[in-house]
C-alpha cells in the first residue's frame, strides 16, 4: 500500500487568485529533487474502469488525462514520486508492507515538500508555503489518496459493499477537522473531516468532480491478472502520525477481511451518512444500517473492528500487513476512548486536537465559528513549516502522538522501503541514476553502452532487499547490474 | 461557540470544581477527587500554556491569511 498527497501551495502575502498554481507547483517540485529520473507514462491507464470498460479519450474530462506529459515529474531515490498533479505539488509514497512504514515515508514526503518549498522560496524571492490539507474552504478540494493492493479475484462488488461502510464511518478516527460546513464553508461550525462535503456519488471513475466514495480507476501498475490497486480518495490529509497510521492500517485490515470473504451490515445512503457523521463532533449522530440498526459512526467502527478480528489473528486469509496486530489493538483502544468524546482522542487525532484548541481559543476571545481567527488556526494547523505549523508544534510539545522516530523519517527521505519493489527502484537510482532513461512504478529503463533495456517489476511484493541486496552488493557498473538481475530471474526486455 | 457547547463547557467545569472544600489530606473520602482535580488543574495549566504558544504563533492578520488561501481543485 502507499499514500499520495496533493499539497496546498501558496505564496505568503499574495492572494491565491494572483498566483499561477501550476508554475508555483512546478517550481516546488523542481526545487525538491536531487535524485531524479524521467517518469515513464507507458503503463498508466487512468481511463480504465474497474467495472470493465475503457472511457474513450474524447469523452474524458481533461482532468482524467493524467498520463499526458505536461508537468514536472520525478522519481526519487526513496522510491517515491514527486510531481505536479492538477496544480498541486504531489508526493506519492513508495509501496510499503506496514502501516508504520507508510507513516515513515509519508512524513518523509512532508519534509521533502517543505524543503522544496524553502528552496523554491530562495529561488523565487517569495515565501512559498505548503499545506497538508484537502480544501481551501472556498469550494476547492484536493486529495490524500491511499492505495491498497487487493487480489484481482476479490469481486469488486464485495469491495464496494463492505469497504464503503468503513470509509463513511471512520471519520472519528481519521478526520483532520474543519472550520466550516459545506463545500464553500457556507454554514458556520466545525466538522470532523474535510473531504465528506465533496463526495457526491457511491461509485465512479471521476476524481475531480462528482467524487465517488469508491473510485473505480483500474490502473494497477502491477500484473493486472493478479492484482487490483484500490485507489481510495475519501480520506483527509493528516499532520499527525498516529492518525495516518490508524487510517491506512485499519483500511488494510478491512480489505483483508473482505478478501477473506467476511461481510457485515452496510450503512444506508452512504454519501449522506459520510456528511452527517462528519458534521457531528459530539459523535452522537446515528444512521440506519442495512440490518435495521441505527448506529453512530463509532458503533459502526466497533462492529467492523469485531468483524475483522479473525483475520488479525491469522485465522482467515493471508495478507501482508506487518503490523496488523498493533493496528487492531490501537483501533480498539481508540474505540474505547471515543466513548468519552473528542477530548479523549485529542492526543492522537488531528480533528480532536484541533477542536480542543479551537474551543480554548474561542473561550478566551469570546469568539464564535465565524471568527477568522478560528479559520486561521484551521489553516495553519496544516502548514508544514515546523516554526509555523500548529500540528507540528503540538507534536513537538508532546501533545500529538508520533509513531516513528526522527531517525526513521530521516532514513525514509533517501532510502526506499526494503520489503517491496520500491527497494530495487531506489537502489538503481542511488547507484546508476545516470543510466536511467525512464522509470515508473512497475518498470525502469536503463541505457548501458549502446543498449536500452527495460526491467519489468509486475509484482509489488517482489524485488525486495531480501532478494537482491546481497547479489547486487558487489556490482560496480551498470552492465554488471543487468547481468546480475537477468541471472537472478528478473524480466529484462531489450528495445 | 454554540450555546449548546457553552453550556456543555460550563457543566464540565462545574463537575471539576466539585470536591473543593470537601475533606483534605490523604486517605480522606474525597482525596481521590482532589487528586483528579489537581491533575485536571495541571492539565488545564498545561493546556493554557499550549494555547499561549499557539496564540503567539498564529498569523496576526487572520482574515487576510484565510482570505488569500485559494486553491485549484485536485483529485
Amino acid at each position: 500500500m502507499g499514500i499520495e498527497n496533493e499539497y496546498g501551495v501558496a505564496v505568503e502575502g499574495v492572494h491565491g487568485d494572483r498566483v499561477d498554481p501550476i508554475t508555483l507547483s512546478a517550481a516546488v517540485v523542481t526545487a525538491g529533487t536531487s535524485l531524479a529520473s524521467r517518469w515513464d507514462y507507458a503503463t498508466e491507464s487512468p481511463l480504465r474502469d474497474a467495472r470493465g470498460y475503457h472511457l474513450p479519450r474524447h469523452e474524458a474530462l481533461p482532468d482524467q488525462l493524467t498520463d499526458e506529459t505536461r508537468y514536472a515529474n520525478r522519481l526519487l531515490g526513496n522510491g517515491a514520486r514527486f510531481y505536479v498533479d492538477h496544480a498541486h505539488p504531489e508526493y506519492s509514497g513508495p509501496e510499503v508492507t506496514s502501516a508504520r512504514d507508510a507513516v515513515a515515508w509519508d512524513r518523509a514526503g512532508d519534509l521533502i515538500v517543505q524543503a522544496a518549498a524553502e528552496q523554491a522560496s530562495a529561488t523565487l524571492g517569495e515565501r512559498v508555503r505548503v499545506f497538508k490539507n484537502t480544501t481551501d474552504g472556498k469550494g476547492s478540494s484536493y486529495g490524500c489518496h491511499e492505495n491498497h493492493l487487493v487480489p484481482r479475484g476479490v469481486p469488486f462488488d464485495a469491495i464496494v459493499e463492505g469497504f464503503t461502510t468503513h470509509l463513511v464511518s471512520r471519520v472519528p478516527f481519521t478526520g483532520a477537522g474543519r472550520v466550516g460546513i459545506g463545500q464553500h464553508g457556507e454554514v458556520t461550525g466545525f466538522q470532523i473531516a474535510q473531504r465528506p462535503d465533496f463526495f457526491e456519488a457511491r461509485v465512479g471513475l471521476e476524481t475531480t468532480v462528482r467524487r465517488p466514495l469508491i473510485n473505480t480507476r483500474d490502473e494497477p501498475h502491477a500484473d493486472v491478472l493478479r492484482w487490483r490497486r484500490l485507489h481510495v480518495i475519501t480520506g483527509d490529509a493528516l499532520v499527525g502520525q498516529w492518525g495516518t497510521w490508524l487510517k491506512v492500517g485499519a483500511a488494510s485490515l478491512v480489505l483483508q477481511a473482505i478478501a477473506a470473504g467476511l461481510t457485515w451490515p452496510s450503512v444506508l445512503n452512504p454519501v449522506a451518512a459520510f456528511r452527517a457523521y462528519s458534521h457531528d463532533p459530539s459523535l452522537q449522530q446515528r444512521w440506519t444500517c442495512s440490518d435495521g440498526v441505527d448506529r453512530t459512526a463509532v458503533e459502526v467502527q466497533r462492529m467492523l473492528w469485531e468483524r475483522v478480528s479473525p483475520v488479525v489473528a491469522g485465522a482467515v486469509g493471508e495478507w501482508w500487513l506487518d503490523d496488523a496486530g498493533a493496528v487492531h489493538a490501537a483501533w480498539g483502544q481508540a474505540l474505547d476512548d471515543a466513548s468519552r468524546g473528542a477530548d479523549a482522542l485529542a492526543d492522537r487525532l488531528d480533528w480532536a486536537a484541533k477542536y480542543r484548541l479551537l474551543q480554548g481559543l474561542s473561550q478566551r476571545g469570546g469568539l464564535d465559528w465565524s471568527s477568522p481567527r478560528l479559520a486561521a488556526l484551521d489553516l495553519q494547523w496544516a502548514d508544514l513549516d515546523p516554526d509555523k505549523g500548529i500540528g507540528l508544534t503540538l507534536e513537538r510539545q508532546g501533545a500529538l502522538r508520533t509513531v516513528v522516530t526522527p531517525a526513521e523519517v530521516e532514513h525514509a527521505r533517501t532510502e526506499p522501503p526494503a520489503t517491496t519493489r520500491a527497494w530495487l527502484r531506489g537502489w538503481v537510482l542511488h547507484h546508476f541514476a545516470g543510466h536511467v532513461v525512464q522509470a515508473t512504478w512497475d518498470q525502469f529503463t536503463v541505457q548501458v553502452g549502446g543498449r536500452v533495456v527495460t526491467v519489468r517489476l509486475p509484482e509489488p511484493l517482489d524485488h525486495t532487499a531480501a532478494r537482491w541486496d546481497h547479489a547486487l552488493d558487489e556490482v560496480t557498473d551498470a552492465a554488471e547490474m543487468l547481468r546480475v538481475l537477468e541471472t537472478g530471474g528478473a524480466r529484462l526486455e531489450r528495445s | 461557540m454554540s450555546e449548546q457547547e457553552r453550556s456543555q463547557e460550563r457543566a464540565q467545569q462545574q463537575s471539576q470544581n466539585t470536591g473543593r472544600g470537601f475533606g483534605s489530606g490523604a486517605g480522606g473520602p474525597h482525596a481521590g477527587q482532589e487528586q483528579v482535580q489537581r491533575q485536571t488543574q495541571e492539565s488545564d495549566a498545561a493546556f493554557d500554556a499550549l494555547l499561549d504558544q499557539i496564540d503567539a504563533v498564529l498569523e496576526t492578520n487572520a482574515e487576510e491569511y484565510v482570505r488569500s488561501f485559494v486553491q485549484k481543485g485536485g483529485q
